[in-house]
């Protein structure tokens, strides 16, 4: 009974090990495959001039098509952080400066998070899942065989794209956030519309908006880089579709959050 | 001019081919029969460059495919056209800009004259009506010809075809079938036929090969084939119950 349960345990150890070890030699090569694909993709930066139209053509499917979702997170977002910050400040006598609170907030952190939040779920999830359908169709190996890069013809011009989008729609969603917060601070607060704004200009400073702005351009890169590994990896019909589109999201969200900390953490240590 | 000398290639545990050899002559339409996960599409991807082999070497004009650079892989490629099962067209172009993708990407010649060529080949295989037509928007059948026309459009010396008749009705299986032949003809092509359709592999082949489990059972004419005492193959070609196959 004894030496059976003994067995028995190290079997599943074995397997425990095993199964533990196979997974991080996965994502190691995953890791890897990423970093190779946005090497390969800033080598084909060169083509840049030959795939103009498909980079347009996929900065209006993740801009303009995100702008209506992106207003609206936007003008929320501003009304509650307006709603939260302006109680407390309201405590101390000090809500006529929320438009400055609001304005740091946003170009510091806000904007660059959400507005990525924003277009991994609506963009990146779409990347991920067309890639992977393309994958599973044999699309992609048709392109290897018409001697087509896929990095060249699918990874870049989307890359391309998102590195410009991400900026734009994070300083659409600054715009947009101070609309919201300033509604509330007129109407919750009674701070008016003309306070919240020279208050909230006395809250952009320069170094903020290009930091955050530099955080929009990385989370740009790196949410192209991994929803396309993802795409470019999926095996297993529908449901590897499914896996490899819910997997970037995550991947990405986890990417945004990690360098977003150590991005802030070397311009403000 | 093509030729699998003892490849073997494993998945994991699953040992696909196992020591296959055979040659395909320059001209010839070869075509690989057997049942569904035997590895069919495993020996074309082989020569395509898809799929490296565990051991042996796959050949073409010499060139080990296994061991090219990835320049020469591109220019046996660029020598190649491929017929997919599921057609691979990309969704979001249209059929014309589908066949022409090749010259256009890649920058063969004006891009007008790669429309041309591409309008040549959907006239030839009966598609001028199409030409605007989304891939979602046309038949399976149709898919296959627009995978064809996309295959042939760069003058390739091979065409390998990845059952090039599944999933379609017996009427359209002909009219494939015609069109395999004819591009043979007309072009001069070399052809690797994928099927499990006895009656499409007798009558566009010069050669057929029956692959069963991982080895080739038997390789000759189509008459040969036909008249194998062979037990394995005489059960495939005539679809018995009984017999040393496994229904699986």
């Amino acid at each position: 009974m004894n030496s059976k349960f003994i067995s028995y345990v190290k079997n599943n150890f074995f397997n425990f090990s095993h199964e533990i070890g196979t997974v991080i030699l996965f994502q190691f090569k995953e890791i890897g495959y990423g970093i190779i694909l946005l090497l390969k993709s800033f080598y084909y930066f060169k083509d840049i001039p030959q795939k103009r139209h498909e980079i347009v053509k996929q900065m209006y499917n993740a801009g303009v098509k995100s702008f209506l979702v992106a207003t609206i997170v936007a003008v929320f977002t501003g009304m509650i952080l307006g709603f939260q910050f302006g109680l407390e400040m309201k405590e101390f006598g000090m809500e006529n400066r929320i438009g400055q609170l609001i304005m740091s907030a946003l170009t510091r952190e806000m904007s660059p998070f959400v507005s990525a939040i924003v277009l991994i779920s609506s963009v990146g999830s779409a990347i991920a899942a067309e890639i992977s359908t393309m994958h599973e169709s044999e699309e992609i190996d048709a392109l290897v065989m018409m001697s087509i890069s896929p990095v060249k013809f699918l990874v870049m011009p989307r890359l391309v794209a998102m590195m410009i989008v991400f900026p734009i729609i994070c300083v659409y969603f600054t715009f947009f956030g101070c609309i919201g917060a300033a509604v509330i601070s007129d109407s919750k607060l009674g701070v008016p519309y003309s306070m919240f704004f020279k208050y909230a200009v006395k809250g952009l400073h320069f170094k903020a908006t290009y930091v955050g702005l530099l955080k929009s351009f990385t989370f740009g890169i790196v949410v192209t880089a991994a929803c396309c590994t993802k795409g470019l990896n999926a095996e297993g019909g529908a449901l590897g579709v499914g896996r490899a589109t819910r997997s970037s999201v995550i991947v990405s969200f986890l990417l945004i959050l990690i360098l977003g900390f150590y991005i802030t953490s070397m311009f403000y240590s | 001019m093509i030729k699998f000398d003892n490849v073997s290639k494993s998945f994991g545990e699953k040992h696909v081919l196992k020591n296959v050899s055979f040659e395909i002559k320059k001209g010839e339409t070869f075509s690989i029969i057997g049942q569904s996960g035997t590895g069919k599409t495993v020996a074309l991807r082989h020569i395509a460059g898809l799929f490296k082999a565990d051991s042996g070497q796959v050949l073409i004009d010499d060139v080990d495919v296994g061991k090219a650079s990835s320049s020469q892989l591109a220019e046996l490629r660029f020598r190649m056209g491929i017929l997919f099962q599921s057609g691979a067209l990309l969704n979001w172009m249209n059929v014309r800009d589908n066949v022409a993708l090749p010259l256009v990407e890649n920058r063969i010649g004006r891009k007008k004259d790669a429309y041309e060529r591409a309008d040549y080949l959907l006239n030839i295989l009966q598609l001028d009506d199409a030409r605007f037509k989304m891939p979602a928007g046309i038949s399976g059948g149709m898919k296959k010809r627009v995978a064809l026309a996309r295959a042939l459009v760069t003058n390739p010396e091979i065409i390998l075809y990845d059952e090039p008749t599944s999933g379609l009705d017996p009427v359209m299986t002909s009219m494939i079938d015609d069109l395999i032949l004819s591009t043979q003809e007309r072009f001069k092509v070399t052809s690797l036929v994928v099927t499990h359709d006895m009656k499409s592999a007798y009558s566009i082949s010069n050669k057929i090969a029956m692959l069963y489990k991982g080895h080739i059972v038997q390789c000759g004419t189509p008459d040969e084939i036909k008249n194998s005492k062979n037990e394995i193959v005489q059960q495939f070609v005539q679809g018995n119950l009984d017999g040393p196959i496994e229904a699986r």
